[in-house]
């Protein structure tokens, strides 16, 4: 009995300690802890599958954004009045991952719109969850089932530890309270032109691999098939840089992409869903290298300025010169033939940055080694 | 219900536990009835349907026993044939139908679709205890048992998902125990240590390996070829995942079962320490390999029909031990290397008659090292995805695609991005790890001070370092040490991640 006794005291008083201890500095800050300016106030970047289902549940929006960091780091929910919008956009992420998350939101929040950024890698069927991704957070009871994960877990110990050496050192918080990422992906080098060259490589290395969008495009239509009538969806194709689709070229991908334009074109006219490109050759995405940084974090990433314009297409039906098309199956052939020609032109027009583009992606193709992260 | 997961540690464990004793307090019937109960919710909580099955197939084969103990010897082959021909079915339906469906197509060149069906959880090994208990019935060795017995038989939550799998001699007449139902400190506390062990093995040691391993093998079925250190790094963590993943998960079968003062058997006793294929079988998955030879391997003569036929036998017998693990042709390479490997030994010792003559520790030890070559070499079909990615791995192994990283045709990172944890990450893990399964005493022998297990226990291997020898004693200073294992490991428990073996 003895043994027991002191196993029982030793293991309580260690796990309730670390406890106390996590729900102090609140590393999510889910938990409601007070802010303490030195101990807890710039909370930990966090996973962002694990905090932003939980935060969705507590804050119950109206609005959410859906979709990849384009979408975290791209849409500012500050730009909808009504205080009322949570941006679910998540790092990394594929479109099973966002339907799963989509889907979570509307079942436990009054969720009445939805604004989905489509991102061609994001329908990769490889990599179908994120590790990080832990279905088991999402359904009934998620905050009180996640509990011990905020309170007992290794992670948050880490967490803690961040938040509290952030907050410490009174750090840039990475997360706004209302789901947005604050400047992801500034890459150390302060030029433009090199931030935008990394992302020409890493997207290079990352077609290289031959994905099926098919899968997930199924996936997609179900999303929308299975809508409840409360819900109103509005859907995108993510901005980035024209340099990009020379990653594309380089690993051959051109006609796919086509392909799955084409195929998602066609399910949102099926379900009657407006959907708007911003990507393509426009005069957002084709401004030169050297000044990219006016509408490029760093060439897959727009700043949220640029997700205003599109706020207001999507929502207002504002129409923003150059920027933004809408896809009806009608028009599309016509329009990638217009697409190949501006891409020509913007190859002419542009010689030395499209030559440095090309070169970059050659060269990632060529090395076949590398370091590159998940788009 | 996973053995890892908050709401079995903190809920479902301590209420089982609660229950039990308190009734038995009142009626031995009564502990039992909720063990059962509590055993059916624990299997239902991951997916309910399935209880439906597995009550099913448990009413079933209980019936068929009740029948083969009641009609004469002429009359039981029939009703045999008849129950094992039906646990085969629900066995193959749901286990093997896509795979054969697939062979077929592949074969014959047809388009039937493939069946999409959801494994149920341990459907191998609770098919494969009760086929046993059918059998020995018809050989009238086993006897009349009740209904609740043989249903916690079954489906006794420690070991109904993955093992060890139960002889029904085992477990029924311990059940019948009265002092099972009584509360013992000592057994709790005896149990709750080896259960933690089980614990940090799995969720501090296993886990942590997995990103290693998935990342190499998985980028080898998407195209990739790692180099030789990746490949050997992933190979030689994968091959330490595994043991630490299913033998964690033994001794918590067995640490859970002691709680209540249920012996169960050794399913583990340090393979990697065997110094030849057939000794590694005697301590790898202990009660499998121990069900195919009374079951498959003695009835398909054994070694009791000459040379030729012994290896014949061996090979069959690995190769049904193969597709058990899982419907793929993998596990039947990885089975059929394992049966090879069992006939060149039982051969190489015909031929020297070494089996009679005593090692010297230098040869032990080449022993020792080929033997877990042979192992790791086999662990590469069971756990690629497909031949092609099979391939791949052994080819990096030899060094055809390059032996370090910069050298290789296509890297791995460049796939599964910067998150991706680098290769040198396995190697330290291996390196620590390595010694430790073959210096250190495995949970049997750490806690060899007390009867944690069904006879017959085996010896303790003779430590290389004696000073390392160390065992688990009651007493104040353990206790506190095993609470501080558990605390670690319970933290660790964030990342759950399913038992491999669940998947068989």
């Amino acid at each position: 009995m003895a043994y027991l006794r002191r196993f029982f005291v030793t293991f309580l008083a260690l796990l309730g300690a670390i406890a106390a201890l996590n729900a102090l500095i609140d590393a999510t800050g889910l938990l409601g802890a007070p802010l303490i300016d030195g101990l807890n106030q710039v909370k930990a970047p966090g996973n962002d599958r694990f905090f932003k289902p939980l935060a969705v549940e507590l804050r119950q929006p109206r609005t959410i954004f859906v979709g990849t960091s384009r979408v975290a780091v791209g849409l500012d929910p500050h730009d909808l009045p009504g205080g009322d919008a949570y941006n679910l956009g998540l790092l990394g992420s594929t479109v099973p991952e966002h339907i799963a998350f989509a889907r979570y939101a509307i079942d436990y929040a009054p969720v009445e719109r939805v604004i989905f950024g489509l991102d061609y890698a994001s329908f990769d069927d490889l990599n179908k969850y994120s590790s990080a991704y832990r279905l088991a957070i999402l359904g009934r009871f998620a905050f009180w089932r996640a509990l011990p994960d905020m309170l007992i877990s290794q992670t948050e110990l880490l967490q803690s530890r961040v938040t509290f050496t952030q907050s410490h050192h009174h750090a840039k918080p990475r997360y706004a309270a209302d789901g947005m990422l604050i400047a992801a992906n500034e890459h150390e080098d302060p030029d433009p032109t090199i931030r935008l060259l990394h992302k020409v490589g890493q997207y290079t290395r990352f077609y290289r691999r031959t994905f099926n969008p098919e899968p997930a495009l199924a996936d997609f239509d179900a999303f929308l098939a299975g809508l409840p009538p409360r819900v109103a969806i509005y859907v995108y194709i993510t901005p980035a840089h024209a340099a990009l689709y020379e990653a594309l070229k380089a690993a051959g991908l051109e006609a796919s992409y086509e392909a799955w334009l084409r195929r998602v074109t066609a399910i949102c006219a099926e379900h009657r869903v407006k959907l708007w490109d911003f990507n393509g050759y426009n005069r957002i995405t084709t401004v030169p290298f050297a000044t990219s940084d006016e509408n490029f974090i760093d060439g897959a990433h727009t700043k949220p300025e640029i997700g205003r314009l599109i706020l207001d297409t999507l929502l207002n039906g504002a129409s923003i010169p150059d920027f933004g098309v809408r896809l009806t199956p009608d028009m599309l052939p016509d329009y990638l033939i217009a697409q190949r020609a501006a891409g020509e032109a913007w190859r002419r027009d542009r010689p030395d940055d499209a030559r440095r583009a090309a070169e970059t992606a050659s060269h990632a193709v060529a090395v076949e080694v590398g370091k590159g992260t998940r788009p | 219900m996973l053995f890892n997961s908050y709401e079995f540690l903190f809920l479902f464990l301590p209420v089982t536990l609660t229950g039990f004793f308190a009734f038995g307090r009142h009626s031995h019937a009564l502990a039992m009835g909720w063990l059962v109960a509590a055993s059916l919710f624990f299997y239902g909580w991951w997916y309910p349907f399935y209880l439906a099955l597995l009550l099913a197939s448990v009413t079933v084969n209980f019936g068929a026993g009740l029948a083969l103990s009641r009609v004469a010897p002429p009359r039981r082959r029939h009703i045999l044939i008849l129950a094992v021909a039906a646990n085969l079915a629900l066995l193959g339906y749901f286990k093997y139908a896509g795979f054969f469906v697939g062979a077929a197509d592949a074969i014959l060149g047809g388009a039937w679709p493939i069946p999409a069906i959801v494994l149920p959880l341990g459907i191998s090994f609770f098919t494969l205890t009760q086929i046993a208990f059918l059998v020995d019935t018809a050989r009238s060795q086993a006897r009349d048992y009740k209904f609740t017995h043989y249903l916690l038989f079954v489906c006794y939550f420690p070991h109904l998902i993955a093992g060890p799998i139960l002889h029904h001699k085992e477990l029924m007449p311990q059940l019948d125990r009265a002092d099972i139902v009584r509360f013992s400190p000592r057994r709790l506390a005896l149990g709750l240590s080896y259960f933690t062990i089980g614990l940090f093995k799995k969720t501090v040691i296993a886990d942590a390996l997995s990103p290693y391993v998935g990342r190499v093998f998985d980028g080898a079925a998407q195209g990739m070829a790692p180099s030789g250190a990746e490949a050997w790094g992933a190979v030689l963590a994968y091959t330490l995942q595994l043991y630490f993943d299913f033998s964690g998960y033994s001794d918590m079968a067995i640490g859970l079962a002691r709680m209540i003062g249920v012996q169960l058997p050794l399913n583990f006793h340090s393979p990697y320490k065997a110094t030849s294929i057939i000794e590694f079988w005697r301590r790898w998955h202990m009660t499998l390999a121990r069900f195919l030879r009374d079951y498959l391997y003695i009835p398909l003569g054994g070694n009791r029909r000459g040379p030729a036929r012994r290896y014949i036998n061996l090979i069959l017998t690995m190769l049904v031990g193969g597709l058990w693990h899982g419907a793929g042709w993998n596990f039947v390479l990885w089975g059929g290397l394992h049966g090879l490997y069992l006939a060149i030994n039982h051969a190489w010792r015909a031929l020297t008659g070494s089996e009679r003559r005593r090692s010297s520790m230098a040869r032990s030890v080449a022993a020792g090292l080929l033997t877990f070559l042979c192992v790791v070499i086999a662990w590469v079909p069971f756990r690629a995805n497909g031949f092609a990615a099979t391939e791949t791995i052994l080819a990096s192994l030899v060094g055809w695609h390059g032996w370090l990283p910069a050298n290789a045709s296509v890297a791995v990172d460049s796939v599964l991005g910067d998150a991706a944890p680098r290769w040198m990450g396995s190697w330290r893990w291996i390196a620590v790890l390595l010694p430790a399964v073959w210096l250190l005493p495995n949970t049997q022998e750490f806690f060899s001070r007390f009867g944690t297990l069904l006879p017959p226990r085996r010896h303790a291997d003779r430590l290389p370092f004696p000073i390392l020898g160390f065992r688990w004693r009651l007493s104040s200073g353990w206790a506190c040490v095993t609470a501080v294992i558990a605390v670690v490991a319970v933290l660790y428990c964030s990342r759950a991640s399913e038992f491999i073996y669940f998947q068989f």
